[in-house]
């Protein structure tokens, strides 16, 4: 994991499911495909877009200071724009939807695996210990060739026995983290 | 997937309390919102969460995994059992684990004994030896938690990654049904 994510004491997380398996020594799980972030002129579909989002329950009230994002470009080799705008958003009303922006800033896309996007805000508003807010990942008209994947959580794993020996799967949902 | 799977998940919670380990017993299912966690114990991982959306501290909305044994009534012959892995967040020696399984059909299917399991891990192949393993009764309301009170479990290490089971053990009407996963996060 980069050093900068790491979860300092001082910089306690208002939520998230970042940790690093040590199975594999990553922050997300790499035998998992992450999911599309691009913008409208990407490499892989040019002309659609694709934007996430995650809810978290705030752990802590205080104002956020970073976003951490397991997102990776897709194509480093071709499809090299890497910057992306990670956001806070209040929750919509319980509807499974992220509500209205709060604040926003542009990461950029690392180039190592097991690293993050790291989006430092500025002006945040606070947040309040158990209410529902959402992190989003988008390509802003201005990052419109980004072409990344937001890998999953380690949380996600599970095994499955059927009679016949355990099989493992992961459903997880992207990693962030919220400080 | 195999049939009756369902995509959601199970909720775990393993805790190590300051007192002596006690012997295997059975404890009843209870409300999740009253029984757990215990803030007194150190927990070594799980995934309840608070969500003001949500009514438990678990997604209940969702189908959950089927935990069965042989002898279930919705698909007798086939068994299905459910495993979530941890990583530890502390050292020491945990005394009981919950999870958010509660009865499918507490009228037609009410047999409400499951056991739960502590293992190794085998980085690719799901749970790899037993630690640790004792029955708990399922808990039928809304909400609830079942409880697993361990019984010599070996102390666990800070960062190392072990696995929970939910399986059944004896022949039965043994159907359980397992709620929420990723969608209520992790907490620890």
């Amino acid at each position: 994991m980069s050093g900068e994510a790491a979860i300092a004491a001082s910089h306690p997380a208002f939520g998230g499911n970042l940790f690093v398996d040590p199975c594999t020594g990553c922050n997300y799980n790499p035998d998992v495909a992450g999911l599309d972030v691009r913008g409208p002129d990407n490499c892989t579909w040019p002309g659609q877009t694709a934007s996430l989002a995650v809810p978290f329950v705030a752990q802590r009230t205080g104002v956020p200071r970073r976003i951490s994002a397991a997102i990776l470009l897709h194509n480093a080799t071709n499809c090299r724009y890497n910057k992306v705008t990670l956001s806070l958003y209040t929750d919509n009303d319980c509807n499974g939807t992220p509500g209205i922006p709060l604040v926003s800033a542009q990461a950029t896309v690392p180039q190592g695996s097991c690293e993050l996007a790291i989006a430092k805000l500025h002006n945040s508003p606070q947040l309040t210990r158990g209410v529902r807010y959402w992190v989003t990942a988008t390509a802003t008209a201005a990052q419109a060739r980004l072409d990344a994947s937001w890998y999953v959580s380690n949380s996600g794993q599970f095994a499955v026995d059927l009679g016949d020996g355990w099989t493992e799967f992961s459903a997880g949902t992207p990693v962030f983290l919220v400080e | 997937m195999g049939k009756g799977f369902f995509e959601v998940g199970l909720v775990i919670l393993a805790t190590m309390g300051s007192g002596a380990i006690m012997a295997q017993q059975l404890d009843k299912g209870r409300d999740a919102n009253t029984a757990a966690p215990n803030t007194s114990s150190i927990t070594f991982g799980g995934n309840f969460v608070a969500d003001p959306c949500q009514t438990c501290k678990y997604n209940s909305e969702p189908s959950g995994f089927f935990v069965w044994g042989r002898d279930n009534c919705t698909s007798p012959g086939d068994i299905q059992s459910v495993a979530v892995p941890i990583i530890a967040a502390a050292n020491g020696i945990p005394n009981r684990i919950l999870t958010s399984i509660i009865l499918n059909n507490p009228t037609d299917c009410p047999t409400d004994t499951v056991t739960l399991g502590l293992y190794t891990d085998t980085c690719g192949d799901g749970p790899g030896t037993l630690l640790a393993q004792t029955e708990a009764t399922v808990a039928d309301a809304a909400c609830g938690l079942t409880i697993a009170k361990l019984a010599g479990a070996p102390a666990l290490s800070e960062g190392t990654k072990y696995w929970i089971t939910a399986t059944t053990r004896r022949r039965g009407r043994s159907r359980f049904e397992v709620v929420c996963f990723q969608q209520c996060g992790f907490s620890v």
